[in-house]
């Protein structure tokens, strides 16, 4: 057991380096950031331009819809900081090497994983800048700001699953990069795509599957179980398909 | 303890190695020799646990490959083709990661990665990132990596291959050096390093085994040494004296018009240690029924030969 903890936590230590030494990182974590603050302040603006004398609700004119803002913008991201993850030790050898050695593969495909979630909770933690500031001119919602925090972390946690898979699927990171985006984009506009087909039972199941609907439900602070676990699920059954696909690799080379 | 049986390994329609048989004993280190395409590390892939065979099974220490169990791949020490590294590492730092994930803990993985360093000669190094050594350096710093543990097994993936001169002595002496406590198998199409480094040799060629022992047996096996013989002369008369050559037969005579028009060359095999040296005779003899003896001299046979003739070249 110690030794998994090691394994797993020499795993985390070293994804969570190579991710914050990628420039590709800062780059697109700055140039979110930057895109988000603009988005803010022009929300911030039209907010108290049309709020003058009337009793609008600041955490849902300001502060809600931009954090569906950084909720797109993660979704931009995420895959083009998985998409090396497994690609990458994959086409150096790097993986065949670290399958020789005593470790399993779950320490390594969870290490690397929370690595990239961690990542990707910096950006978040950013972004709780706004509602902070937001409070100096008016009251916010607190409970609101924590659950689209989690909601946005309970997000990113999925679609890094669905990265690092793809990223386990192929050597090529861009060909990584482009199923994921897929997969996501198919995921999280599943009712677009269901509404515009007009098939209801394509319908009835895009009320479940679809991320917006989850989303949703969190940002406006509903913090329901199934909505959480719905985020939660995805996780791990992308990471078991990861898992999946690392043992068949060994049966397949 | 390597025993490989009928290992066969398919990719699709392409036979990568077909029907391999044979065995290193503990402490023994087997050269895999093989031109290039041969099949060498698609048999190191699958005794390294990350390629299944087609058909066929190979053992280590007696445990199936293709299921390793978390002790059997403790045992096995594995230098990929390639030697892969994470380039954002310093040489201390991956080796450091590379023992904590083989399961030593913190303070003895640091041990380990001193020990290892200092064997491939790369202590001064060792805070440098791995991007910025040279590919000697990372070829090293990745068969350090094997050594870690020291474990009791080592399957080596052309071990010597973009190292200059010195250190391909270096890692050949050390090689040398695990004899008896180890049981490497190494794969090379270098032949010297076959020579100086195993005590037993697998040639493949095109997948199968062309060959295979010490190198002695090998030797020995293909006809062992011989004695050129080069005259001028009648080649009745030149047939009838090489007639009492001790173990002879009937000589191959050949023609060789190259030196002159008369002029036949035999090759017999080499007088053996001990006897009677019969060459003061033989060339006695020959000057004595009126040939000019022009050459006569021992043909060393090389593994070299042995390995062009195996591969059918």
């Amino acid at each position: 057991m110690a030794a998994i903890v090691q394994q797993w936590s020499l795993v985390y230590k070293r994804e969570l380096g190579a991710l914050l030494s990628l420039p590709l990182y800062y780059i697109l974590c700055g140039i979110f950031f930057l895109l988000t603050s603009l988005i803010y302040l022009a929300t911030l603006a039209e907010f108290a331009r049309q709020a003058e004398g009337t009793t609008v609700n600041v955490t849902d004119s300001v502060i809600r819809p931009v954090f569906h803002v950084v909720h797109f913008f993660l979704l931009v991201q995420v895959p083009l900081l998985t998409m090396r993850i497994f690609a990458e030790d994959q086409e150096s050898g790097m993986l065949d090497l670290l399958q020789t050695t005593p470790m399993r593969d779950w320490p390594l495909l969870t290490g690397k994983f929370a690595a990239m979630v961690t990542a990707m909770g910096v950006y978040i933690a950013l972004t709780v800048s706004f509602p902070f500031a937001t409070s100096l001119l008016g009251e916010v919602e607190w409970p609101v700001v924590v659950g689209s925090v989690l909601a946005l972390l309970a997000s990113a946690s999925a679609y890094a699953a669905v990265g690092v898979f793809f990223s386990a699927v192929t050597e090529s990171q861009v060909v990584a990069a482009v199923l994921s985006y897929v997969t996501l984009f198919l995921l999280v506009f599943l009712q677009v795509f269901a509404q515009a087909a007009g098939i209801p039972a394509l319908e009835d199941a895009a009320l479940h599957f679809a991320v917006m609907e989850h989303l949703e439900a969190i940002l406006s602070g509903n913090i329901a179980a199934m909505n959480v676990m719905y985020f939660v699920g995805m996780s791990v059954v992308f990471l078991f398909f990861t898992a999946r696909r690392l043992s068949m690799r060994r049966a397949r080379a | 303890m390597i025993e490989v049986d009928g290992l066969t390994k398919h990719y699709g329609p392409t036979r990568s190695i077909e029907d391999l048989s044979f065995s290193v004993p503990k402490g023994d280190i087997l050269g895999f020799l093989g031109p290039n395409g041969a099949g060498k590390s698609t048999t190191m892939r699958i005794l390294a646990g990350i390629a299944r065979p087609t058909r066929g099974s190979a053992r280590i220490e007696g445990e199936d490959v293709q299921q390793p169990s978390e002790s059997l791949r403790r045992k096995i020490g594995y230098l990929p083709e390639n030697s892969p590294f994470y380039g954002d590492m310093t040489l201390g730092g991956y080796l450091r990661f590379m023992a904590g994930v083989k399961g030593l803990p913190g303070r003895e993985a640091r041990r380990e990665m001193e020990r290892v360093t200092e064997l491939v000669n790369l202590s001064d190094v060792r805070h440098r990132l791995m991007r910025n050594l040279s590919r000697g350096m990372r070829q090293r710093a990745c068969f350090a990596q094997a050594l870690l543990g020291s474990p009791p097994v080592l399957i080596l993936d052309e071990p010597t291959v973009g190292l200059d001169p010195s250190q391909i002595n270096d890692v050949r002496r050390l090689i040398r050096s695990l004899a008896g406590e180890c049981t490497v198998i190494l794969s090379t199409h270098i032949l010297p390093e076959v020579e100086l480094v195993c005590s037993r040799v697998v040639i493949i060629a095109n997948g199968r085994i062309a060959a295979q022992g010490t190198p002695e047996e090998l030797v020995s096996r293909e006809g062992g040494n011989t004695l050129a013989v080069i005259v001028r002369g009648a080649e009745g008369t030149f047939r009838e004296k090489l007639s009492g050559w001790p173990g002879g037969g009937e000589p191959a005579v050949s023609h060789r018009p190259d030196i002159a028009a008369d002029a036949w060359q035999a090759l017999l095999p080499a007088p053996a240690n001990g006897n009677k040296d019969p060459r003061p005779e033989l060339a006695r003899g020959l000057v004595e029924a009126g040939l000019d003896l022009l050459e006569m001299r021992p043909e060393r046979l090389r593994l070299e030969d042995i390995f062009l003739r195996a591969i059918g070249k």
